[in-house]
């Protein structure tokens, strides 16, 4: 399985992890949402994401 | 390989096909008439973007000094009411880089800025579409691309409208400037108005010192929700990255979105069909037509990049506009496909990593907000024949000078 950890005090809700990867990551109103563990064949994807953000906010295990 | 050199005529015109004969030929190529190397691949530049601790970013934003060989900016800019000068944000590393980051981050969250300004960027668009859609043609640099992100850039500063000019014209210079390769005289004209934006946004600091503001100025003054507050340097500095960054990379992405539109069949109905679009389109625009080229580091020690062996103290150009196109990640991507999924390999025109653009997502909003606007209000939107489009003549940008368009309302 793949760990995600968003820390929601660097998150500046740029939403670049929603763009990449929709399906671990959504906008709930005002909250960010995010799937906590996720199928292998998805880490790609969700490195991906981690990459993109610009507060750096995403760590993936 | 030959000759070969990015200040030619033809590279400064459309650079694609030099940074592809770069790519594919010599990738990490030292050019000894700009004393600098270039790393056209993609995986290169990750690389030395995710390594700041290999590479400082001290000369970041700058091909070439252009203040250092003009003695006489030299002494404007030693009256600068903020000393000692010191790197602040996109030229820092390290800590103090941590600790300006820190506070752009709160003072420009784009969650609280898109809140708070969101609805007006529509309202703005649609007065500027109003002063000219009766024409039938405009120039699209001048009366669309530049009053957007001026507006915001004058909101964020809290200016009234009547600076906007004033403001633009210290851009401009200090753009200029920065680019190097340009004539002393424009070198002399940027330091006289560093101390004159110097001026300017120190008042308005002082005025906001020890009170309770939530104003961008007041976050960087005083330092509010857990931010630092900055000193009168950092400020000031700051805020000339925010002037320039915040404004020049926008009015090029904007043009160059308008460029698209104008000059590509079908993109417009396809995105009149389908709206949801508009984002991808912003974002392949990014991908195609980076606005800032390149970004720059200097090597802090030895290193080998590419199999080349590149000594410590060596100014790199990480060539954006190179590696958006780089065969080994993009299909085709000399081409701008509406349908690519840029989610698969993330262009690098915002850069990436600890200094990653903080304003990339105010930039794409306003670009989608002014492209909605645009395909609903005008159509057919066209190049003007005998009034052929002016790029931008800075080195390292892509984006136009002037772009008269012509176009039918809507009805
Ligand atoms: C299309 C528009 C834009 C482009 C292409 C762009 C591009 C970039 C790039 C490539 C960097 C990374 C610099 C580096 O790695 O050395 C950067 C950083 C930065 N950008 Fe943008 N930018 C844009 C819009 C904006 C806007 C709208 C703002 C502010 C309102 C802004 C403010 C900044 C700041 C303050 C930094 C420095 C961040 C740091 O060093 O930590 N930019 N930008
Ligand atoms: S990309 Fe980073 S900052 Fe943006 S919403 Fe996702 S976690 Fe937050």
């Amino acid at each position: 399985m793949v760990k995600i950890h968003v820390d929601m005090s660097l998150c500046e809700f740029h939403g670049q992890c929603v763009f990449i990867a929709p399906k671990e990551f959504r906008f709930e109103g005002d909250d960010l949402v995010y799937s906590e563990e996720v199928d292998e064949e998805h880490r790609a994807r969700v490195e991906r994401a981690a990459k993109a953000c610009p507060q750096l906010a995403i760590k993936v295990e | 390989m030959t000759e070969i050199s990015l200040l030619s005529e033809a590279a400064r015109a459309c650079p694609y096909h030099t940074y592809r004969q770069l790519r594919t030929e010599d990738p990490v190529r030292f050019m000894p008439d700009q004393n600098i190397w270039v790393l056209s691949r993609y995986e290169d530049c990750d690389y030395v973007l995710s390594n700041p601790t290999r590479f400082t970013s001290r000369e970041s934003l700058s091909s070439a000094n252009a203040y250092r060989n003009c003695p006489a900016a030299l002494e404007t800019l030693a009256k600068s009411r903020a000393l000692p000068r010191q790197r602040t944000l996109i030229l820092a590393d390290g800590e103090a880089h941590q600790r300006h980051r820190k506070a752009i981050q709160n003072a420009l969250s784009p969650a609280r800025m898109l809140r708070e300004f969101g609805p007006s960027i529509e309202g703005r668009v649609n007065q500027f579409i109003d002063a000219f859609i009766g024409k039938g043609h405009c120039e699209a640099i001048s009366q669309y691309a530049i009053p957007l992100p001026m507006a915001l850039v004058a909101t964020i500063f809290d200016a009234p409208e009547e600076m906007i000019p004033t403001l633009k014209g210290w851009s401009d210079n200090f753009f200029a400037a920065l680019s190097g390769h340009v004539p002393e005289s424009v070198v002399i004209q940027a330091a006289e108005d560093t101390l004159a934006f110097e001026s300017f946004i120190l008042d308005r600091v002082a005025a906001r010192r020890g009170g309770d503001g939530t104003d961008f100025l007041s976050r960087l003054t005083n330092g509010v929700d857990g931010a630092e507050a900055l000193n009168d340097a950092e400020i000031v500095n700051i805020c000339s990255q925010i002037l320039v960054g915040g404004n020049e990379s926008t009015i090029s992405l904007l043009g160059n979105l308008i460029y698209q539109l104008a000059t590509q069949d079908g993109l417009e109905a396809a995105l009149r069909a389908d709206p949801d679009k508009i984002p991808a389109a912003v974002e392949e625009c990014l991908r195609f037509e980076p606005p800032l080229q390149a970004m720059y580091r200097i090597t802090l020690q030895d290193e080998v990049i590419g199999g080349k062996e590149i000594p410590a103290g060596s100014k790199l150009m990480l060539n954006f506009g190179s590696a958006n196109r780089d065969e080994k990640f993009y299909r085709d991507g000399e081409h701008f496909d509406l349908e690519r999924d840029n989610t698969e390999t993330l262009h690098l025109t915002f850069g990436r990593g600890r200094h990653a653009c903080v304003g990339q997502t105010i930039a794409r909003r306003e670009a989608v907000i002014a492209v909605t606007a645009l395909l609903d209000r005008l159509e057919n939107i066209r190049l003007v024949p005998g009034d052929p489009p002016g790029r931008a003549g800075i080195f390292g940008v892509r984006g136009f000078a002037r772009l008269p368009i012509a176009f039918d309302q809507r009805q």
